[in-house]
């Protein structure tokens, strides 16, 4: 069953417009705000707006301060769901499908297991499966989109039209699609209390630190979907969470979104798993000395409070020298994400230049610092001075080549990453409009 | 001897050279090319979240945001004694 979020005007659907921060109607040219639209749909009026209580609705306040050991009641309403069990038919060979139908005009829809909107691919008008937000756990917020399609398309463009390295195919791209998807997320306020040993050394001592620290993270986004990749969604972190409302179907009218297949207890261990190398590098970093090492603690993070959330994103695919590209915009923020190649004549010649002019000026001056080392080491052999001088090279070697060849490798990662197959699948597989 | 010196000098400044190169244009291409968080990492956990402030000595009045106000974390971290220095 579907649902579509009519106009009382024309009886067109209303999709959310994020310029206007209201529900517009394209054809009559009319705009209602959410209130409005509640009312019009003879549903209770809510305070929707978490503005100024980034802690949520009915959450326990924060523990006091310095009150490291005493841990705040557990407050999770949610009883854990099941995913639910559906009749799922195999349409285009490729991930499973449910054919549902268009309430306005009777076509079938294509949604895969886990869209809770889309578009209908005949009259275009955008649908929300409702039943399936009822059915799967109805979200508890949402962060409407704030960048419209036009900005996010803008930005992208303005941004790859910077780059110096950039192809010209690339800087002029042609969109293949550009889609703004809800991301399901789960939000944990997480509560970490320890008594921990460190031990670390200083000049030719070594030291026992103490340390009792609580801590309680509010927030903590995990990304909730199985498809989308991980490494991505940290990367369009990070969300300002203090402004999501109350969820309302309405605001996925105009958008693709998926439910959450990565259920709260999965979320949960990588949310713990974050918390707790976040807490040890915070209270680590007042341990003095750069070679420090936990020795003992007894830290086990707790869950004090979980949230299901949607989370706004923009996808542009493209394609250059046929593969696919896809660059992500977080709908909130504006902060993008994705990486290019480079022209390569461009970077060998520059690098040509810069080598032919550091290689003779390093090679005099190394050649000169040899001698000098060659002249104190046969005054006096028990001089320390070569031996730093070997160390400042071997140092030298790490800071240019080691790093060079670091970066090096993370700049392919990211590359790899924005042509990755399986992003651009996560796009494509949807039903076009 | 002299000409040991010499020829290990040539040697380690082309070296250091082409190092230094390399990584001045691998650093230029990841800023031109790289249009996301070019230091994000899938091991960056503390994405996502705000110190907003220390307390109980350490950094008391510091206003720590470390990230966009996306959550927030409050962190009171207490200073105990430090053992005895051994060898």
């Amino acid at each position: 069953m579907t649902n579509q979020i009519k106009c009382p005007g024309c009886g067109w659907t209303l999709e959310y417009d994020p310029a206007l921060k209201k529900f517009c109607c394209i054809f009559c040219d009319t705009a209602y705000s959410i209130a409005e639209l509640r009312s019009m749909r003879g549903e209770e009026p809510v305070n929707t707006a978490f503005a100024g209580k980034a802690d949520g609705e009915g959450r326990t306040d924060a523990p006091a301060a310095g009150a490291a050991g005493t841990t705040p009641a557990r407050n999770i309403q949610r009883d854990r769901m099941a995913m639910p069990e559906e009749g799922i038919r195999k349409v285009r060979g490729t991930i499973p499908m449910n054919v549902l139908t268009c309430r306005s005009c009777g076509a079938e829809l294509l949604m895969n297991h886990v869209e809770a909107s889309s578009f209908c691919a005949y009259c275009g008008q955008a649908t929300i499966a409702s039943e399936r937000i009822e059915d799967w756990l109805e979200p508890d917020t949402i962060i409407p989109f704030e960048v419209t399609k036009d900005e996010a398309e803008r930005i992208i463009r303005d941004r790859l039209n910077e780059g110096y390295f950039i192809p010209e195919g690339i800087k002029n791209f042609k969109t293949d699609r550009l889609r703004g998807i809800y991301i399901p997320y789960w939000l944990f306020d997480i509560y970490c209390a320890d008594n921990q040993g460190w031990y670390y050394k200083s000049g030719k001592y070594a030291y026992y630190a103490h340390r009792v620290a609580d801590c309680e993270l509010r927030n903590f986004t995990t990304e909730a979907s199985a498809r989308f990749n991980d490494e991505y969604s940290i990367k369009l972190e990070p969300f300002n969470t203090s402004r999501r409302v109350k969820f309302h179907e309405a605001y996925l009218s105009g958008f693709y979104s998926d439910r959450f297949d990565v259920n709260d207890k999965e979320a949960e261990a990588i949310a713990v798993n974050r918390a707790e190398k976040l807490f040890n590098d915070e209270v680590g970093a007042t341990v003095p000395g750069s070679r420090h090492k936990l020795k003992y603690s007894g830290l086990k993070p707790e869950i004090l409070h979980e949230e299901y959330s949607m989370l706004p994103v923009w996808f542009l695919t493209f394609r250059y020298e046929d593969s696919p590209y896809t660059i992500l915009v977080n709908g909130q923020t504006r902060k993008m994400v994705g990486a290019v190649p480079y022209v390569k004549k461009k970077a060998a010649s520059l690098f040509a230049i810069m080598a032919a002019v550091f290689c003779p000026i390093l090679a005099v001056v190394f050649s000169y610092l040899n001698y000098l080392m060659g002249r104190i080491w046969a005054m006096n052999d028990d001089s320390d001075i070569p031996a730093y001088y070997i160390a400042i090279i071997v140092l030298l070697f790490g800071w240019t080549w080691v790093a060079a060849i670091r970066k090096y490798k993370q700049m392919k990662k990211s590359i790899g990453l924005t042509c990755a197959t399986s992003t651009n699948r996560f796009v494509k597989e949807r039903q076009d409009h | 001897m002299g000409a040991f010196y010499w020829i290990t000098g040539i040697l380690l400044g082309i070296a250091i050279g082409l190092g230094l190169a390399l990584r001045i244009i691998v650093t230029l291409v990841m800023k031109s090319n790289d249009i996301g968080d070019s230091c994000g990492t899938s091991t960056d956990f503390g994405r996502g979240v705000t110190i907003l402030e220390k307390k109980n000595g350490i950094s008391s009045t510091k206003k720590l945001e470390k990230q966009l106000d996306s959550g927030r974390a409050l962190l009171n971290i207490r200073r105990d004694t430090v053992g005895l220095p051994r060898k």
